[in-house]
């Protein structure tokens, strides 16, 4: 009986589960983080310290070997004060009840920098060049969530 | 005579082993917008018809079909699996890339440069009214880290370069804020544009809405459905074909590295050595004085600026000093965006294409309302890929004069 009509809109949610094999490189780094410590890899060849750690260094087309502990101290390289995040499910974009600081980081030692989340400071008083230290959850357990955020060294220089 | 010189020149790389060459002999675009009241199969069909319509030929003249589009944009595999028939690609030797539109161009010129394909089709589309518009670009970041912490997206990222940029010293906010005002300007005189406004000031664009420091609302890319398509053709059936071919004088393309951690964010080195190649084969020296126009694919403000110091359009660190000389405007010495760019419209696949069909309308004296007012031979077209323009790819589009082609 129903009437033929044109689809508009057609709903079919995808729902599917992927894995991502994260290499032993990534599972050592993990396991660090388990140990409260930050650790990198270094490229034989141009000595490049890369944290999160990767198994090949693009820039030498080589394989990097040679474990390194960076930080725990790390700077600011450059950071944004976000007033929007992605909705999950739309994919728009709506407002954030609290704007998220949302930084660059690179420990000390490293030679790269990775976005983190930076707490215990207001969008007004974040700085380039600002020392932070990492902040553990009270139970770390070798996962990437033992560290949540990282914070400004108090009387920090 | 602009090109004059380069009747003795063999830097052409497009001329190829084959020493073929291939133009542009006909365009086309939907009007970019948001949301778009069209299937995607009708949008894409009415612009292939055109396309064919303008250049006089039919589907069965047509030797081969290559698409940019995107798996993720569609919600299935195979994105290209449905638009066959648009297309005009039934049972013809079409392929895709799940890129920007500007590598399914380098593609379609491979072909035509082989020798096995003279006639082509190239075709970029997505609806952004279709798909969660923020979420591919998520979906794209490292799986390991980068994704699950959440804080990473295309407004965070690029808020993350405009502020280094910024902090560098190579501009301030209100020139990056004045580059969004002439594009949008730009594109009010653009029928195909998405955002269109006259007169906008770089006030108006600070005043938008903060998404992240220091990025603005209107210094960012609007969600955009839309369609541009391209006819290749090598030079012995581009006469029959049109009295104005563009010809594809040089092509460069490189890609920097993913991690924004590595990278230096001021700049942008991938630009710089895609531009060299392209300048090198079309044996340019001097961009600033030799180029008449450039169409950029700027997905936000503040890459415009960096473009034009990896451009080698100014020294770097001066892409605010450059700007503000008015260079860049519709009147200066090196218009950029006359259409108004990505930020007036950003159907993602298309960009690249309409960037180089907009460059090439106005080699053709045929850009309507945002006609340059100078005579224009060489030009210069962009698109990019990734968070951060990651990847770019770059064109030297030429006129017949400018080229040293008999008409």
């Amino acid at each position: 009986m129903s009437e033929l009509r044109n689809a508009r809109e057609i709903s079919l949610p995808m729902d599917a589960s992927f894995r991502w094999s994260v290499g032993e490189y990534m599972e050592r780094f993990f396991a660090e983080l388990g140990e409260e410590k930050l650790v990198g890899i270094r490229c034989p060849s141009c000595r490049k310290v890369f944290v999160p750690p990767r198994m090949v260094c693009e820039y030498c087309f080589a394989e990097t070997e040679g474990w390194v502990e960076v930080g725990p101290r790390a700077t600011v390289v450059a950071f944004t004060v976000a007033h929007v995040e992605v909705d999950p499910k739309s994919g728009g974009l709506r407002d954030l009840e609290v704007p998220r600081i949302v930084a660059l980081i690179r420990p000390d030692g490293a030679d790269s920098a990775f976005v983190h989340r930076v707490y215990e400071v207001g969008p007004e008083d974040m700085q380039v060049g600002m020392k932070l230290e990492p902040v553990w959850t009270a139970e770390p357990c070798g996962y990437l969530f033992d560290l949540p955020c990282f914070r400004p060294v108090k009387g920090g220089r | 005579m602009p090109g004059g010189n380069r009747d003795n020149g063999s830097g052409s790389a497009t001329t190829g082993a084959s020493g073929r060459r291939v133009a542009i002999v006909s365009c086309a675009q939907s009007t970019y917008e948001y949301p778009k009241d069209s299937s995607r199969e009708m949008m894409v069909f009415d612009v292939v018809h055109e396309l064919l319509r303008k250049a006089g030929i039919t589907k069965r003249d047509v030797d081969t079909v290559i698409s940019a589009q995107n798996d993720f944009l569609e919600g299935r595999t195979i994105s290209n699996m449905r638009t066959v028939g648009p297309l005009a690609a039934y049972l013809k030797d079409e392929s895709k890339v799940e890129m920007d539109g500007a590598w399914a161009l380098l593609y379609a010129c491979a072909r035509i440069l082989s020798g096995n394909h003279d006639i082509a089709i190239v075709a970029g589309e997505s609806m952004a009214s279709c798909y969660p518009p923020y979420l591919p670009a998520i979906w794209a970041l490292d799986t390991t880290f980068d994704r699950p912490l959440g804080l990473l997206n295309e407004i965070t990222a690029a808020a993350l370069q405009a502020g280094h940029y910024l902090r560098s010293g190579s501009a301030s906010a209100e020139q990056v804020a004045g580059v969004a005002a002439k594009n949008l300007d730009n594109a009010s005189r653009n029928s195909h544009a998405l955002r269109r406004m006259p007169g906008a000031t770089a006030a108006d664009v600070l005043s938008s809405r903060m998404l992240s420091s220091p990025l603005h609302e209107l210094e960012a890319f609007p969600l955009t459905d839309g369609c541009c398509a391209l006819l290749l053709a090598c030079e012995e059936k581009a006469a029959a074909i049109t009295g104005k071919p563009v010809w594809i004088s040089g092509v460069g393309g490189a890609s920097d590295t993913y991690f924004l951690g590595d990278r230096d964010l001021a700049a942008s080195p991938s630009m710089h050595q895609a531009a060299s190649k392209a300048y090198a084969a079309a044996g340019i020296t001097d961009p600033a004085r030799e180029l008449d126009l450039c169409e950029l694919t700027e997905c936000f403000a503040h890459e415009e600026l960096i473009f034009y110091e990896a451009l080698g359009l100014c020294p770097r660190g001066k892409g605010g000093e450059y700007f503000a000389s008015g260079a860049t405007r519709m009147d200066g010495d090196l218009p950029v965006n006359p259409s108004g760019g990505a930020l007036a419209a950003n159907p993602v696949c298309a960009t690249g294409l309409a960037r180089v069909a907009e460059a090439a309308l106005q080699l053709r004296g045929e850009a309507g309302e945002h006609q340059l007012s100078k005579d224009v031979h060489t030009a210069l077209a962009h698109g990019q890929n990734g968070l951060c323009a990651q990847h770019n790819m770059v064109f030297i589009l030429r006129s017949s004069e400018a080229e040293g082609v008999r008409a």
